[in-house]
């Protein structure tokens, strides 16, 4: 007779429990690089280049790039929170050849957003100078690169190669920058900048082709990804347009400033944040390396010990290696960046003089400071969510910051000069204490989200 | 097709798990012909099955049956996601489930009915497998059972357990006279539940025993031992994974022959193993499988005696040791070089096993001597036949040899199943009506050929033999016979009362 022993083996031996576990393993770079990169770059701007031009070139160029940052940020967003994971499943599968396609197709993807962005856009409404224009787009497809490239970063381990790339190409930026700029004014500006950038994308590129020296094959779930991990592609869109939506909103303050026609800009306002997200760079880079080692480790030795077949108490030492070890490292950072941020705030003025501001942005900087101690602890839980595959829950999260920042910054926008930056301590806090609740809520259930709640099989 | 017709209360409910009418073989042909031969009864029935993927009716389903529901044991229904009073029922569960995975019964499945029927309309996965007082429940039975033992193999035994259980536990019960299930295990547990809701009697015919299946099945599964020394637990004298699982189903048959007002099987070797298995012996009773005598015989009037044949009838299988018969019939060629052997049946179901015994064939060279038929209609070749050999290694009541015996051939065949009281008779047959062939060993060769040699050194002895098969074949297993067994157990059961004791909920004060 038939029994049930139908698909029991089946059941038992499936991978869908496991299948998700060590695919963000490399999300932290991913969600934290990027806006390392955009800071020190924007920020390295006001240090460097202030002084040789006039002001109307200063604010062309700071324009150009604050537009190429922000939106190639936001739009390949999902593209690169869905290469990231199809990229990190393959490696988990042990799938490596790929590699040199799913790059091509990331790259050629987020270029393809590009030109039907940014190319209109400089062509037919920004009234520049053809020569600006050509360059401009380049740049916005290099700073797009950048994005892409640096997924790939993680699955080659040689990170002291890389910080060697990206501060070789961001002073070849720099310095060829002043270098052209001598030569063909603010045309070779952009254009040294982007050598730099260049050099950075190509070091990258073929390192990856070096690595992975295979042919082209076509990755084509690559695509079905953006429908199948939806809430991946959202929110890699919110994430990015969460922290840039409250400068959009301020670039139609009254202080707007208005360069070539269409484009606005807050210069004040901008300034301060870039100036204030300058502060939670240590952390950033702590929070890096941190989750790349201890996190990582004790991470894996939790998904092992279920997958090698441990008893329900050791699944549940593991999992209180990974609170306890969350808890002393929040607390460290937390700690590390309080005292980083109490002594930028107190030192605001002296900030704003060096980087030659006026004091009527002390206030934007203090709240900037502030915003950006709790957005980096927002970061930091929405990477976290990304470790645990909890999809739905980081979009929600994303999705609060992303109407929050929003909302805040245009209500308090209406109160005057004296609130400006209100708005987004006030998203940056409320999203902590929410993305807290979500998170400790998920580290304390942790087996019952993973073996129910996460898992396609029991759903 | 699908019947349904709500209400309306049939005379038989058939209780069916993984077999009839989906899945087609020796229990599903048994209940067609049951359905048919009670033509006057109407019936409903409940098919078990793992899911409702691919699932294709096998069978046309006989007018007398005015209903078929199924329940997808893997595929629970949903549920109602806000059920507020999860977690009280979690909590009560948590005892009866666990005596359940130990040693439990028919008490352990009332307390569960009792629990889960006020919310059966909203219960679901949603809560009975995947709420958090779920997850508390299971965290519970497994420190409470085998607290030592893979996490990941106890979380999907028990979803598989467990979600099986409540899926028999929350679907819908057909009204009905009486309840007749086809086997233990899940179809058992509904059976059961049918006793206790509706006190109605509920009649188990098991053909084969359900909990010994299930006990070979987790056995042989290698997946348990996955990462665990297994031998060192055992040492300790601890409960495994295997044991949650065979104590599990030993459980729902313990429920199923508590329930059950009459339980049937087809032999007596069966009957040893539910008795093992604690089925009250006031209870069980023996209907064997039967063949259509009168058609059997006119189609074998004239029986050519020209050239003794030996036959071995059967699918050419690992199970049915065709090689054990290949072998056998090489000693016996050795003597009686001018006998035609014979395999008949379906030679495509294992090419591999096929070529395997031609090779066997091919080797001992006897290519001309031994034949495969392929698939044939079996009267043609009854004429022909003198002795039956069967060599199976495993057998309920092989039908075969009552068809055989019904034309007066004798059978040398294996002591498995039913077989030795097919052969001999049951002990308690009256009057003695003698051998009707041999009985030998399983896997010998020679045990085989020296029971062929047997018959066919003694021309009298075997027509002996052909004549007692024969009789016992009219006296005991022809087929209207068992079908007037059924029809007089159905109209008994029919007349019971209902036990109102049992509706009324007071079992579960009594145990």
């Amino acid at each position: 007779m038939a029994g049930i022993g139908y698909a029991l083996e089946k059941l038992i031996l499936r991978d869908d429990l496991l299948g998700s576990f060590q695919s963000y393993t490399i999300g932290a770079i991913v969600s934290a690089g990027p806006w390392l990169f955009t800071i020190i770059s924007l920020v390295g701007i006001n240090l460097i280049v202030t002084d040789l031009l006039s002001v109307d070139q200063l604010s062309t160029f700071r324009i150009i790039l604050i537009y190429n940052y922000s939106f190639s940020l936001v739009l390949s967003g999902p593209i690169i929170v869905i290469t990231t994971r199809y990229f990190a499943d393959q490696i988990y599968k042990n799938n490596v050849d790929q590699t040199p396609a799913i790059m091509l197709l990331a790259l050629g993807l987020s270029y393809s957003v590009g030109i039907v962005v940014a190319v209109p856009f400089y062509i037919f409404f920004a009234e520049l100078p053809v020569s600006i224009v050509m360059l401009a787009i380049t740049n916005y497809l290099l700073i797009t690169s950048v994005w892409v490239v640096t997924i790939f970063v993680t699955a080659i381990k040689e990170y002291r190669n890389y910080i060697l790339s990206y501060a070789a190409g961001m002073l070849i930026a720099f310095f060829g920058g002043i270098y052209f700029f001598k030569l063909f004014n603010l045309s070779g500006l952009l254009f040294g900048y982007n050598l730099g950038l260049t050099v950075i994308i190509f070091s990258i590129i073929a390192k990856v082709l070096f690595t992975y020296p295979y042919e082209i094959q076509w990755p084509q779930k690559l695509i079905a990804y953006f429908k199948q991990y939806w809430e991946l592609s959202l929110f890699g869109l919110f994430i990015s347009a969460g922290i840039w939506i409250d400068k959009w909103i301020m670039w139609f303050s009254p202080e707007q400033q208005v360069v070539a026609d269409v484009m606005v800009y807050n210069p004040d306002y901008d300034t301060a944040m870039f100036l204030a997200y300058l502060s939670i760079l240590p952390s950033l880079a702590y929070f890096l390396v941190s989750s790349e080692t201890g996190f990582n480790r004790r991470y894996q030795e939790y998904y092992q010990s279920i997958k090698c077949h441990a008893t329900f108490s050791l699944i549940q030492v593991k999992h209180r290696c990974i609170i306890d070890y969350l808890i002393v490292n929040f607390r460290n950072i937390f700690l590390l960046q309080a005292a980083i941020s109490l002594v930028a705030i107190i030192i605001a003025p002296h900030i704003i003089l060096f980087f030659e501001g006026h004091y009527l942005q002390l206030g934007m900087l203090r709240f900037g400071i502030l915003g950006a101690f709790f957005y980096v602890f927002l970061l930091f839980i929405s990477t976290l969510l990304l470790y645990f595959d909890l999809r739905r829950l980081n979009l929600l999260l994303a999705l609060t910051f992303l109407i929050l920042n929003g909302s805040c910054t245009y209500w308090f926008m209406q109160s005057g000069y004296a609130y400006y930056g209100y708005g987004f301590f006030l998203a940056s806090l409320v999203s902590f204490i929410v993305g807290l609740i979500i998170l400790s809520n998920v580290l304390l259930k942790l087996p019952y989200y993973t073996f129910i709640k996460n898992n396609p099989s029991a759903i | 097709m699908r019947r349904q017709n709500e209400g309306k209360e049939a005379d038989i409910c058939l209780i069916v798990e993984g077999a009839y009418p989906y899945i087609s073989g020796g229990v599903s042909s048994w209940l067609h012909n049951l359905i048919q031969a009670q033509d006057h009864l109407s019936f409903s029935i409940i098919s078990l099955m793992p899911s409702k993927q691919q699932l294709k009716i096998k069978y046309e389903l006989p007018k007398n049956v005015f209903e078929l529901n199924n329940i997808y044991l893997c595929d629970i229904k949903e549920g109602n996601k806000r059920l507020n009073e999860i977690n009280s029922i979690c909590k009560q569960l948590e005892k009866p489930l666990i005596d359940l995975q130990k040693n439990g019964g028919l008490f352990e499945i009332s307390q569960i009915i009792r629990i889960l029927s006020p919310f059966k309309d909203g219960l679901g996965k949603f809560q009975l497998l995947n709420s958090e007082a779920a997850w508390k429940l299971l965290l519970h039975m497994y420190q409470s059972t085998i607290p030592s033992a893979s996490f990941l193999n106890y979380f999907w035994s028990w979803r598989s357990l467990l979600g099986s259980l409540y899926a028999t536990m929350i679907s819908p019960m057909p009204r009905a006279k009486v309840y007749h299930t086809i086997s233990t295990g899940y179809a058992g547990l509904f059976a059961a539940r049918a006793k206790l809701e509706t006190g109605r009697p509920v009649i188990l015919t098991e053909h084969g025993i359900y909990t010994n299946e299930r006990r070979i099945e987790v056995m042989m599964a290698d997946w348990f031992s996955e990462g665990i020394d297994e031998q060192l637990i055992q040492s300790k004298n601890s409960k495994t994974l295997r044991n949650v699982w065979i104590d599990a189903f030993q459980s729902y048959t313990n429920a199923c022959y508590s329930a059950c007002d009459l339980i049937i099987t087809l032999y007596q070797g069966n009957q040893k193993m539910q008795l093992r298995d604690g089925a009250d012996p006031k209870k069980l009773k023996i209907i064997p499988n039967g063949v259509d005598f009168d058609i059997v015989r006119k189609a074998n009037i004239s029986r050519s005696d020209t050239k003794l044949t030996v036959a071995l009838i059967g699918r050419v299988v690992p199970i049915k040791d065709v090689k054990t018969y290949i072998r056998a019939c090489n000693i016996v060629l050795d003597q009686y070089s001018e006998l035609q052997v014979l395999i008949i049946g379906p030679t495509d179901e294992d090419p591999v096993y096929y070529q395997e015994c031609k090779n066997i064939i091919n080797q001992l060279e006897c290519e001309n001597k031994i034949k495969f038929t392929g698939q044939v209609n079996l009267d043609n070749y009854f004429n022909d036949i003198d002795i039956l050999v069967l060599t199976s290694i495993s057998e309920a009541q092989p039908l075969v040899i009552l068809e055989a015996g019904a034309v007066g051939i004798p059978s040398v065949v294996t002591d498995v199943g039913a077989c030795r009281e097919m052969i001999l008779g049951r002990n308690d047959e009256v009057p003695k009506l003698g051998p009707g062939g041999v009985v030998t060993s399983l896997a010998s060769p020679i045990s085989t050929a020296n029971g062929m040699l047997k018959l066919l050194s003694d021309n009298k002895l075997r027509k002996g033999y052909g004549e007692n098969i024969r009789k016992r074949v009219k006296q005991f297993y022809q087929k209207k016979d068992i079908n007037s067994s059924y029809r007089k157990i159905y109209s008994e059961m029919m007349l019971k009362k209902t036990n109102q004791h049992i509706i009324n909920q007071e079992y579960q004060w009594r145990a």
